[in-house]
């Protein structure tokens, strides 16, 4: 087991690819990944808006005890946030084992955000697969969760379950029988449980049905987020669809609605959209794919979000046999690697966004080169 | 429009209070009073506008102010008012849930889907052996109570959540050991 504490400088060298990008799984033509995630708060001390420091630093000694104890994964490494740069926090951002809110350290409820780098707050990540991750001092004092590749929504229950079991053996939650797990947002209380699943949505973009979608998950009670979950943009045809309802159903009533009714559904609206797209226009989807191609290899400056579109096609290309030889593996290891924060610590060091854009645009001539090649 | 109170600031929140007689008094408050001062705890809020002024202000946003506030109730626990759970959207700690359910079931019914009571894990499942019949028949119980809110079956909820209370009562207070 690592503890992070007292090494400041560095994160692990996370040399596998992340779980949400290993492309395999139940459904992995669509479904990039499932994470289920669990809020806890501690029974007896307050919410996050009413903490002072001190409070919090309490919180985050118990939290920290109680996952370093042993249990909840083989091999931990706990991150105290408050001593790493914050372009490390925005590599975990990136990689998706802490929230935007917990890098900040933006305080809930929107208070100042004086001194909120210094704000207690820390995360434990499993290690080698960084498929769990338990944050401390979110919105509620424990954010537990478990990526899985493809559509696996229930292993990821299973995995997450037993954390939260091993944590709550030593720490007591706050629950009410008529409530059950009491959350600082009203809208988490009850199972605490929100069940994401992380889709690639291309097809249904070009043939313009997106909004149809993104309005029907709505209707059934899911909500529609970007890439990085609420409040983000969408970028690379990448949404997360999740649960708004965490009250009044289990655990188990609220994952068979999203595993086996809701995700099949939007799953076979985009492979229909691929279809159609395949069989009605094949030029045009050619075209974008091979634009897309063009684009990668021979751009000189690259944003993130053109590049996370590229990158979007290319993979669209790459699962309907559009694009020959591509390496589909290098395709999503570049989906990480051109984000702002991976440019920057793959580089060494820090830059302005003229110059991402530059080294970006070098970083996806060479990868994709290697990529088309290696195919 | 100045604030009838502090005469300084904007008024943001108007209020339409009608009393037992069906009386109608307007009153034009700035946010900080009508969190602060106070005001009076037995007038019931419009529900409809409560819930619109929740879903508006979702965690981290502004709050809208188009609704009427009754902002006086206050957690004994930790001292947060119902006005500033408004503007926030997050509660101050365990205690809120009981200082403010009357006003907080229609809220989660809205966010919830209809959903009142919880359903599903607990951590005493999770304690283990022991308890596991109590326990499952809490989880029995604690589903037909769901069923019987929704449905509106309003007189036997309260027996199926007596009947909760006695069973989870029984071994309250079991401290969690480190």
């Amino acid at each position: 087991m690592i503890e992070g504490e007292g090494q400041s400088r560095g994160l692990p060298a996370f040399e596998r690819g992340t779980e949400w990008l290993r492309g395999v799984g139940a459904s992995c033509d669509v479904v990039m990944s499932s994470r289920v995630r669990l809020a806890r708060n501690l029974a007896g001390f307050v919410f996050q808006p009413k903490a002072n420091d001190e409070q919090r630093e309490d919180v985050l000694d118990r939290c920290r005890a109680q996952i370093l104890a042993g249990g909840v994964h083989a091999k931990v490494m706990w991150i105290d946030l408050r001593r790493i740069e914050a372009m490390e926090r925005s590599v975990l951002v990136e990689r998706q084992l802490i929230s935007a809110q917990l890098a900040a350290g933006k305080p809930a409820g929107g208070g100042s955000r004086r001194g909120s780098e210094k704000r207690p707050r820390g995360v434990a990540v499993g290690l080698p697969d960084e498929r769990m991750s338990i944050m401390v001092n979110e919105e509620d004092h424990l954010r537990m969760q478990v990526i899985r590749s493809g559509l696996s929504l229930g292993e990821a229950l299973d995995e997450v379950v037993r954390v939260d079991e091993t944590l709550g053996s030593g720490l007591e939650y706050a629950f009410s029988a008529r409530f059950g797990y009491l959350t600082c947002c009203p809208t988490n209380v009850g199972t605490g449980a929100r069940f994401s699943v992380m889709m690639h949505l291309p097809g249904l973009r070009l043939t313009g049905e997106i909004e149809k979608v993104k309005r029907a998950a709505d209707d059934m009670g899911l909500a529609v987020r970007g890439f990085h979950g609420e409040g983000s943009e969408t970028a690379g045809d990448l949404y997360q669809l999740s649960n708004q309802t965490t009250l009044g159903k289990s655990e188990q009533v609220l994952l068979g609605e999203i595993e086996h009714e809701i995700v099949p559904r939007v799953v076979d609206y985009e492979r229909h959209a691929r279809r159609v797209l395949m069989e009605r226009r094949r030029d045009v989807l050619e075209d974008q794919v091979q634009r897309a191609i063009g684009t990668g290899l021979h751009a000189r400056l690259l944003a993130t979000g053109e590049a996370m579109a590229v990158l979007s096609a290319i993979r669209l290309g790459a699962v309907l046999g559009v694009a020959e030889g591509v390496d589909q593996a290098a395709v999503n290891g570049l989906m990480l690697s051109v984000q702002p924060a991976h440019l920057q610590r793959v580089l060494g060091r820090e830059m302005s966004q003229a110059e991402r854009k530059v080294e970006r645009a070098t970083l996806v001539r060479a990868k994709l080169g290697e990529a088309l090649g290696a195919g | 429009m100045l604030c009838a109170r502090c005469g300084e600031r904007e008024a943001t929140i108007h209020e339409v209070v009608i009393d037992a007689q069906g009386n109608k008094a307007e009153e034009h408050l700035c946010e900080v009073c009508a969190a602060e001062a106070g005001l009076d705890a037995n007038t019931q809020v419009p529900i409809g506008e409560l819930i619109s002024s929740f879903v508006v202000s979702g965690p981290g946003g502004e709050a809208q102010t188009a609704g009427s506030g009754r902002a006086n109730a206050t957690c004994p626990a930790c001292g947060t008012t119902y006005g500033e759970f408004r503007r926030s959207g997050l509660l101050g700690c365990a205690g809120c849930y009981d200082a403010f359910e009357a006003r907080l079931t229609p809220l989660l019914q809205r966010a919830h889907e209809g959903g009142t009571h919880h359903v599903g894990r607990s951590p005493r499942e999770d304690a283990g052996e022991g308890a596991d019949e109590d326990v499952a028949r809490v989880a029995q119980l604690r589903r037909q109570l769901a069923e019987a809110v929704r449905s509106e079956r309003y007189e036997r909820a309260a027996q199926i959540q007596r009947e909760i209370e006695e069973l989870s009562g029984a071994d309250e207070g079991g401290e969690h050991g480190a």
